[in-house]
């Protein structure tokens, strides 16, 4: 157990170190691009595991607070001229009520029930948005191009500020779900998920922790929003509050693995890179191939590891334990 | 820790629908008894303990814990009062450990870990599970099953008890064994409401028997007055034979 610790730590040690030094080298913007896109849906992923993983209630709606956040921060900064980072804090806690006020009719349905109001509740926020004339409609926002800085949340000459900024938002979240896992937070959570009669019956209040659930996840998410609107210098609808984002976030959780914190992470470095080298290589022939081999690669994933890539890091675990086992055994005798 | 605390029911009524669950139920139990609640099939046992606890809720009378009314509250509500349940059909956190599942319970009494997990293993000791702390209930025998929603309910600190027929399925070795460990929890002070099927194992250990029949009380007495009473026998076993009985 001990050499499994160490090597664990080491592991730990060895992939914090790559995650800080490995980009300083990565001079192509296209490959930073993907860099910042992973870390920022390794955040997105674990906002959405703390719901979907941990509480059990699947959301396919993440898009509607990641607009919301999204706007909120754009709207300020382009209407009143406040600073991106006092929009980041505000889009988050905008964000956060407004899942907690969704989430009093939504969290009383159960499963499928639950997912199917997500999909709708993303839906309802884009036609919302595309039809407000306050913020732009269709044609959306321009942020106003400033100079660069960690003053303005803007970086023009490289795309790795973003990338550090998108890291240090996925070591807090890091830090907050190890302290959520040990903490009454965590067991409430699980408990939920594993069986609501049986979590009542032990006097937790269910509502008032899937609501907890449903305002950590969207605030979140809602910061990540801020977050790609200050990448991308403007918002528009159709691209914020896109379908495509929440399928995105609960493939990259369910792929990875959920109730878990590395999944998420192991889902987003792989699926992002895929997604978006296929889609570089191959998406300009027209002919869709990016998108069926990003497909076939899930696909085959669901098929033979349906715990996702934990699965995968588990039996290896599991074998290396009882390799090491053995070899004591062996020692023994 | 549970000294003189009481629970009275009194002419509790519910409908589903047409059907008349329960009609008119009154009784009362009290800290360091254990009352046994018996009925054929269909009688309502299971409906009384959901509306007792808050799972479902009650067309009329009242429920009152040491003089407060709980009558409908929300089950959460009325364990952190005091009154804890385990479930007909074993229910565990199936993904969770042992030691996690009475962890959950414990976090009730004690919001911050190290503590919780301090009660929950004393909780696991005093039913004898302890050694089996690091499985994953999945994994657990129907009988540790059952131990495990017992030492669940204990760790809220209850002060009354019910047990939805946690002797049911169990070999008549594991059920002497739960026996004595409800008898135990008696003795520690502990109001228990136990339903149960088998006769054989609830009679010997309880100190007052109410019988439901089609969701009315028809009797209520101590045991060997029960298993004489023409109404439960009828009940049970039907007209003709508790007139051979009695004759």
């Amino acid at each position: 157990m001990k050499d499994v610790k160490r090597t664990n730590k080491t592991l730990l040690t060895i992939a914090v170190l790559a995650s800080l030094i490995v980009p300083l080298f990565i001079k192509a913007r296209f490959m930073q691009h993907i860099l910042v896109m992973v870390v920022l849906y390794a955040v997105l992923g674990q906002a959405w595991n703390i719901l979907g993983g941990y509480v059990g209630l699947v959301s396919i709606g993440q898009a509607a607070f990641f607009g919301l956040g999204s706007y909120v921060s754009s709207y300020l900064l382009v209407e009143h001229g406040i600073n991106p980072w006092v929009g980041f804090i505000l889009a988050g806690l905008i964000t956060a009520l407004f899942g907690f006020l969704i989430g009093l009719p939504v969290t009383r349905l159960r499963g499928r029930y639950f997912a199917i109001a997500t999909i709708a509740l993303g839906q309802v926020m884009k036609v919302l948005f595309e039809n407000w004339e306050r913020v732009g409609a269709a044609t959306g926002l321009m942020l106003p191009l400033v100079k660069e800085g960690l003053s303005t949340f803007q970086f023009h000459t490289s795309k790795l500020p973003y990338y550090y900024i998108g890291l240090a938002m996925l070591g807090i979240i890091i830090l907050f779900m190890r302290y959520m896992e040990r903490s009454r937070l965590g067991y409430y959570f699980k408990a939920i998920r594993e069986d609501e009669d049986v979590a009542t019956a032990l006097g937790i209040n269910k509502t008032a922790y899937k609501l907890i659930a449903i305002a950590i996840s969207a605030g979140i998410t809602g910061m990540c929003g801020t977050f790609l609107a200050q990448y991308s210098l403007y918002v528009e609808p159709e691209y914020m509050f896109n379908h495509n984002i929440s399928v995105t976030i609960a493939l990259i959780a369910v792929f990875g693995g959920t109730g878990n914190i590395l999944g998420p992470i192991l889902g987003s470095a792989i699926l992002l890179p895929i997604s978006e080298l296929t889609r570089a290589w191959m998406g300009s022939t027209g002919t869709g191939i990016d998108m069926m081999i990003y497909g076939a690669f899930i696909v085959l994933i669901c098929v033979y590891q349906p715990q996702g890539l934990m699965g995968v890091v588990r039996n290896i675990q599991a074998r290396a334990r009882a390799q090491v086992q053995q070899a004591r055994r062996g020692a023994n005798v | 820790m549970s000294s003189g605390s009481k629970l009275v029911v009194t002419g509790v009524t519910k409908r589903f629908g047409g059907l008349l669950a329960l009609n008119d139920v009154s009784f009362s139990v009290e800290s360091g008894e254990i009352l046994a609640l018996i009925g054929p099939n269909g009688a309502g046992k299971t409906t009384l303990f959901n509306c007792l606890t808050g799972f479902l809720k009650v067309d009329g009378g009242t429920v009152e814990f040491n003089g407060q009314n709980i009558t409908n509250w929300s089950p959460n509500k009325i364990c952190s009062l005091g009154v804890a349940r385990t479930f007909q059909v074993v229910q565990v956190l199936q993904g969770m450990t042992v030691l996690e599942n009475v962890m959950v319970g414990a976090y009730l009494r004690n919001p911050r870990t190290a503590p919780a997990r301090e009660s929950a293993i004393a909780v696991l000791e005093k039913v004898g599970m302890l050694q089996r702390a690091d499985v994953l209930a999945v994994n657990l025998t129907l009988p540790e099953k059952k131990r495990l929603e017992v030492a669940m309910s204990l760790a809220t600190q209850p002060k009354v008890l019910m047990l939805d027929e946690s002797m049911a399925g169990l070999t008549p070795t594991e059920a002497a064994e739960a026996s004595q460990m409800i008898r135990s929890l008696r003795d520690e002070g502990l109001a228990l409401i136990v339903v149960e099927h088998v006769m054989e194992a609830i009679m010997p250990i309880a100190d007052r028997v109410i019988v439901l029949d089609s969701g009315t009380k028809i009797a209520e007495g101590s045991p060997e007055e029960i298993v004489s009473n023409p109404r439960v026998i009828s009940a049970y076993l039907g007209d003709k034979y508790a007139k051979r009985v009695i004759n």
